[in-house]
């Protein structure tokens, strides 16, 4: 790439835009360059890219190069870097962003079906496992155990059980790939004689709206798991993811 | 049975360093060999050769200057 | 004999004000009488109970009576009352059985004493930050993981491991070793500390090399993870080029995480190196350069005497007034102000002694006690009548050496007039038994068997004053250190070599003569030279403890660089107080300033030095007992980036004269640029001239202050914005402020096309060119020296080799010149910022003071003396270090040469004594004869007189 020029005229504005959305600007300004963030980032080297070097691309205003590479798709949210940074600079809400200034059909497919798949119905699943669906497979999953494991004959998996002390969420793709997944946890609970329920609507766990940076849609599937709990009357809402 | 070789050494130890090297050894309890005849100067460099040459004739197995 | 020690205290209330403040201490019980406790040690020996030993960062144990270090001051033993079996539980009181001496007193009790004092100073130093609390580096948890505390205490002799290296987990002898830097210290993440603790660089590149020393064989490796290596005093840089150079990797990279290695040993590291790519590295150890925080019980302190403590909870102080508090009579000084260095540490603690003299001159001299002897009894000419002492020092020597038969040995010595063997030679009592002996055998020489002189010789000089004997009369013989301590396995080979330790030092003593202490008059009046603030503000302090000063300025205005600068690092406008200051020094009537002066002539040594002045059209004779040198630096013209081809291509200083002058067009541009380390930190210069990237900062939160839309670039190699000068650095990343590091090989470029400027550079981090347009260029120059080849010829001083002013030692005299009597002061003796050199300016009026106080001193009497074989040769005149040493001519009687040499300049070295082939010089104390005398002891046995 040829060299940058710099000095003449007002650099990029993309991370000023970043830092007004964000308390203290999310210190974006502050980075000592130290590179604690790449040492510890597991997206570190893909697409030639890191935490350190991408902000700092930020920095010299190379908003093209920010706001185009497909690096950001691949940070996974971990927060690892803000964690250590001495300067906590949140290089997640740079990541976040610059993923949000990309057109929404050009965003990766498999978030972004993903996303549209839980906005389909109030299971919120991204695999688009509806109400039925997943209350058969929940019965037919707690029938079987109870039956091959005299021990667990008593054990529950309570659905829309108004009252409930705990609303659980449950990852969609278990339900439909690897239903002996959900197990487990059912035993934790039952053994703890924990007072709990899924709820038809809202049990899917994962949020793919919120990494695909579609703030309308995030919302979304963060409201209508919200009212699933509140309308079973639950005090708290475990999420496993 | 033969006895052990035990060398006679003159030892100068220049107050400022060696000497207090020597102290701090002790203060530590580092352990070593009982031969050296320890002489404390004002500085490695008062110690005229005559005397390290003399030393030897008399029959000094070694002489040390430390500074 | 004037400093009174109270240990083991702490300030309950204070009451009053400057000049008479009464203060009320609470005395802890120590359960062990001072006066009579040897610090023999049977105590803790005897002692049961084992305790973590908090000196060795808790990896060794000590008991619960105890010293904290063998350095410690006093020397003396202490019960810990949280441990002592006997105080917990009611039972044991072992160490009170064995104790010698009887020193063991349970019955102590915790005392409030008041005291009144003129001034106080608070030195109650630093906490070391705790990583306990992060969760990444895993310390506390991962056994290989220690703190830079803790490896200090690894490397050293008298540490947990005696010295040799271990790591915690298997005690095997790590190989790699990898420091981490910044570790509590800029970080408002992890911690609220964000400022540089100042001093972790240098001290894990010390631990570094030391760490080379101790390892041995291949696979070796000492890395070093940093931010920016900060070496920014005097001689550091280019002890980090050494140790860059040998066998120290420097990683510039902050490892995320750090996690245990195979069965918890040693340590497995991630991180990005520069062209980011992630390393996976295994260490043997880790070690954390943690950094230093305002002790915990700061606040407390604060409160008590009403001082303020800045948002770091470090003691806050102005840059005009580096040691003083809001509060009058009040100094604060070390880590207590900020986190710094031995050296700085050790000047401000002088800064704060003059502060503290300022305000007591008044009453100089009312409380000082001073000693009084008897006559001296003349024996020069008496037959030696030799009295031998020796110290079983409780068992510590009787126990390896056979204390009795070397008595009965020693009295069979010649001349060996009476034997005494003392449980402990230097106690209170067996000093008096000594006297009497002295008096009741007629002994006019005298030998003491025990430990070391360095630490005893003093006390028997003393008691042989007491006696009426003079105190060079004495020998000591070191059969404690030097034998029973290092031959504790071989009792009867050390008795063999105590025999012959005591004869050696009877053979000695025998040839010993009395030697007077030379006193030499002092004229109370100094020379300052140079009238920057350095030094100004030396002859101040000097002028406000009474002492008359000349100032000599070889310009025609004082002041010096703090004309060319607008603001301290803390925001204090410099001009105002300068003009204030100036205002001071030129109506005091003590200060005598002679302006446009040179100094042509200097004679004479400490305490009586003449000089003559060329000022103006006259010259001008002075006498002066001490001179303060403080005769600046300056900012070097650039060689290179185009300097002097465009108005807009500008060194630190006209920048700010610029800003000064309100330059529209400043604050207009659109870009501003700034390169540091310009003719620093290279070959021609491998030192830091430490005040540039403060002032780069500086610049670029004004530029970025009066125009947010201006385009500000530092290009920079290692940001050094140390202590809370990084508040700085952050603050100008915070506006924008856009930091570029570049590497020494890969220098920045500048060009002008079509009269722009542009200055092309590689950013390391993008790996890309960027190519920078300026409106300004604005360059850190480096500081260099005035030139001061004519004051080291006439007063035989040195400069290092970057050419600033040598001090005597770098740590334990900072502010003393190697020449007894001179001081020096501010830029001269290494490039520093205001505050710093005010401080050392102060510091040198603190330590001249000493001398000034008194109208004689004393000088040891070890000196050379000429004898009258010298026959001028001159051999010894170039091999004497300190100048001693003339070559005259008799011309009018003998017409022959001879040496003389200045007993004011000697320090009893004796190269001279060594050089000379015909015994033309000597040194008291120490002459051929008496060093010959025992060698032939060691070796033949036989005395020849």
């Amino acid at each position: 790439m040829a060299e940058i020029l710099l000095g003449r005229e007002k650099p990029g504005i993309f991370k000023d835009k970043v830092m007004e959305l964000l308390p203290e600007g999310g210190n974006l300004n502050a980075c000592l360059t130290c590179g604690a963030c790449s040492s510890g980032c597991p997206a570190t080297g893909l697409e030639d890219m890191d935490p350190k070097k991408f902000l700092r691309m930020a920095a010299l205003g190379m908003d093209e190069q920010v706001t185009s590479t497909p690096w950001v798709w691949m940070c996974t949210m971990c927060r690892r870097c803000i964690h250590v940074c001495p300067m906590e600079i949140d290089i997640p809400q740079l990541v976040y962003y610059a993923r949000q200034s990309w057109p929404r059909d050009k965003r990766p497919r498999g978030i972004l079906a993903s996303c549209d798949l839980a906005l389909k119905n109030d299971t919120c699943s991204a695999m688009g496992t509806n109400e039925e669906d997943f209350e058969f497979v929940v019965e037919d999953v707690l029938d079987e155990y109870r039956e091959a494991q005299p021990e667990f004959a008593e054990m529950k998996a309570p659905v829309n059980k108004q009252g409930a002390e705990f609303f659980f969420n449950q990852n969609s793709r278990e339900p439909v790939t690897e239903p002996d997944e959900m197990v487990p946890l059912w035993k934790i609970l039952h053994l703890v004689g924990a007072n709990w329920t899924y709820g038809t609507k809202g049990w899917a766990a994962e949020n793919y709206c919120m990494f695909l940076a579609d703030d309308k849609a995030w919302k979304h599937i963060v409201e209508t798991k919200a009212k699933a709990v509140e309308d079973l009357g639950c005090k708290v809402w475990l999420n496993t993811e | 049975m033969s006895e052990k070789f035990e060398p006679t050494i003159i030892g100068f130890l220049c107050n400022w360093c060696a000497y207090a090297g020597a102290d701090l050894a002790g203060v530590s309890r580092l352990q070593y060999p009982p031969n050296m005849r320890p002489i404390r100067v004002m500085c490695s460099g008062m110690v005229p050769a005559d005397i390290v040459v003399n030393a030897l004739e008399q029959g000094a197995d070694g002489v040390m200057v430390m500074g | 004999m004037n400093v009174e020690l109270l240990t083991l205290s702490e300030i309950v209330d204070v009451e009053g004000d400057a000049g008479n403040f009464t203060i009320k201490v609470k005395k802890k019980s120590r359960y062990v009488d001072t006066d009579k406790c040897i610090a023999c040690g049977l105590c803790a020996e005897k002692c049961p109970k084992k305790v973590d030993d908090e000196f060795n960062a808790n990896m060794g144990k000590r008991k619960a009576i105890y010293i904290k270090y063998g350095q410690s001051v006093p020397l003396k033993y202490a019960i810990d009352p949280d441990n002592c079996i006997y105080l917990t539980r009611g039972k044991c009181r072992a160490c009170e059985k064995f104790c010698p001496t009887g020193a063991i007193n349970f019955d102590d009790k915790e005392e409030i004493v008041s005291i009144n004092v003129g001034a106080v100073i608070l030195a109650p130093g630093f906490k070391a930050f705790d990583p306990s609390g992060l969760d990444c580096y895993g310390y506390g948890i991962i056994p290989d993981v220690v703190t830079s505390l803790e490896y200090e205490r690894m490397l050293s002799a008298g540490g947990p491991f005696q010295g040799h290296l271990v790591r915690p987990s298997d005690h095997t002898e790590p190989k790699k070793i990898a420091w981490l830097q910044c570790v509590g210290s800029r970080n408002t993440n992890q911690c609220k500390n964000g400022y540089c603790s100042n001093v972790c660089c240098m001290y894990a590149i010390k631990q570094a090399m030391v760490t080379s020393e101790h390892l041995s064989g291949e696979g070796t490796e000492q890395s070093i993870f940093y931010m920016d290596i900060r070496s920014h005093g005097k001689e550091f840089e280019r002890y980090y080029e050494n140790a860059r150079k040998g066998d120290v990797q420097f990683i510039q990279a902050r490892p995320h995480t750090i996690d245990p290695g195979k069965n918890n040993n040693g340590v497995i590291m991630r991180y990005t190196n520069t062209e980011g790519r992630q390393i996976v590295k295994e260490f043997d150890l880790a070690v954390l350069s943690v950094g230093l925080e305002a002790p915990e019980d700061a606040p407390q302190l604060a409160e008590k005497f009403k001082i303020e403590l800045n948002h770091y909870g470090f003691a806050k102080t102005k840059d005009f007034n580096p040691v003083s508090t809001i509060r009058p009579g009040v100094f604060v000084t070390g880590a207590f102000q900020a986190p710094k260095d031995i050296p700085q540490s050790v000047t401000e603690a002088s800064t704060a002694a003059a502060e503290a003299a300022r305000i007591l001159s008044a009453s100089r001299g009312s409380l000082t006690k001073t000693k009084t002897y008897p006559p001296e009894n003349d024996v020069k000419d008496q037959v030696p009548s030799i009295g031998v002492f020796i110290c079983s020092c409780g068992i510590n020597i009787a126990n390896t050496v056979d204390v009795h038969a070397l008595a009965e040995y020693a009295k069979d010595l010649p001349y060996v007039s009476f034997v005494d063997n003392n449980l402990f030679t230097c106690s209170a009592d067996t000093q008096a038994i000594i006297a009497e002996k002295i008096k009741e055998h007629k002994l006019n020489r005298i030998v003491i068997a025990a430990c070391t002189p360095r630490t005893h010789e003093p006390l028997f000089q003393d008691t042989l004053k007491e006696a009426s004997l003079n105190g060079y009369l004495v020998e000591m013989v070191n059969i404690r250190n030097q034998n029973s301590w290092v031959h504790q396995k071989e009792p009867e080979k050390a008795t063999q070599k105590a025999k012959d330790q005591v004869w050696m030092g009877v053979a000695r003593v025998a040839k010993n003569y009395p030697l007077d202490q030379i006193s030499v008059n002092v004229v109370r009046k100094a020379l300052v030279i140079g009238g920057g603030l350095a030094g100004m503000n030396s002859a101040l302090a000097l002028a406000d403890q009474g002492y008359d000063c000349i100032l000599i300025e070889n310009n025609d205005r004082l002041g010096g660089n703090a004309w060319f600068l607008n603001h301290t690092y803390k925001g204090e406008p410099i001009r105002p107080m300068l003009e204030k200051i100036i205002d001071k020094v030129e109506n005091n009537e003590k200060i005598n300033v002679i302006k446009n002066a040179q100094l042509l002539s200097v004679q004479g040594s400490i305490g009586n030095f003449s000089s003559e002045i060329q000022a103006d059209n006259e010259k001008i004779n002075v006498n002066y007992g001490v001179a303060v040198v403080a005769t600046g630096a300056k900012e070097s013209r650039p060689a290179e980036y185009m300097y002097g081809k465009d108005d807009r291509i500008m060194t630190h200083l006209e920048f700010d004269a610029a800003v000064r002058n309100n330059n529209n067009e400043i604050k207009k541009a659109k870009s501003a640029v700034f390169i540091q380390c310009v003719g620093s930190r290279d070959e021609k210069r491998p030192y830091c001239s430490r005040v540039c990237c403060t002032h780069a900062v500086e610049s670029a939160i004004f530029l970025k202050t009066v125009n947010p839309e201006m385009n500000v670039y530092i290009l920079y190699r290692d940001m050094r914005t140390y202590g809370d000068r990084e508040d700085l650095y952050k603050k100008a990343r915070d506006l924008g402020v856009l930091f570029i590091r570049f590497n020494r090989n890969d220098k920045p470029e500048v060009s002008i096309e079509n009269n722009e400027i542009y200055v092309k550079v590689y950013e390391p981090v993008v790996q890309l060119p960027v190519k920078l347009y300026a409106d300004f260029l604005i360059l850190a120059a480096a500081i260099v020296p005035n030139k001061n080849d004519e004051l080291v010829e006439l007063y035989k001083c040195g400069v290092n080799q970057d050419g600033f002013l040598n001090e005597a030692h770098p740590k334990l005299k900072p502010v003393d010149m190697p020449v007894d009597g001179l001081f020096v002061a501010g830029m001269c003796n290494y490039p520093k910022p205001v505050d710093e050199s005010i401080a050392q300016g102060l510091a040198a009026a603190s330590r001249a003071g000493v001398i000034l106080s008194r109208d004689k001193m004393k000088l040891d009497a070890i000196k050379s003396m000429v004898t009258d074989k010298c026959d001028g040769c001159a051999l010894c005149v170039d091999a004497c270090p300190y100048n001693a040493i003339k070559l005259e001519h008799d011309s009018e009687k003998t017409g022959k040469s001879y040496v003389v040499s200045d007993p004011a300049l000697c320090r009893g070295c004796g190269i001279c004594e060594a050089t000379c082939p015909k015994g033309g010089i000597i040194v008291h104390g120490f002459t051929t004869e008496q060093i010959q005398a025992q060698v032939d002891a060691a070796l033949t046995n036989q005395l020849i007189y």
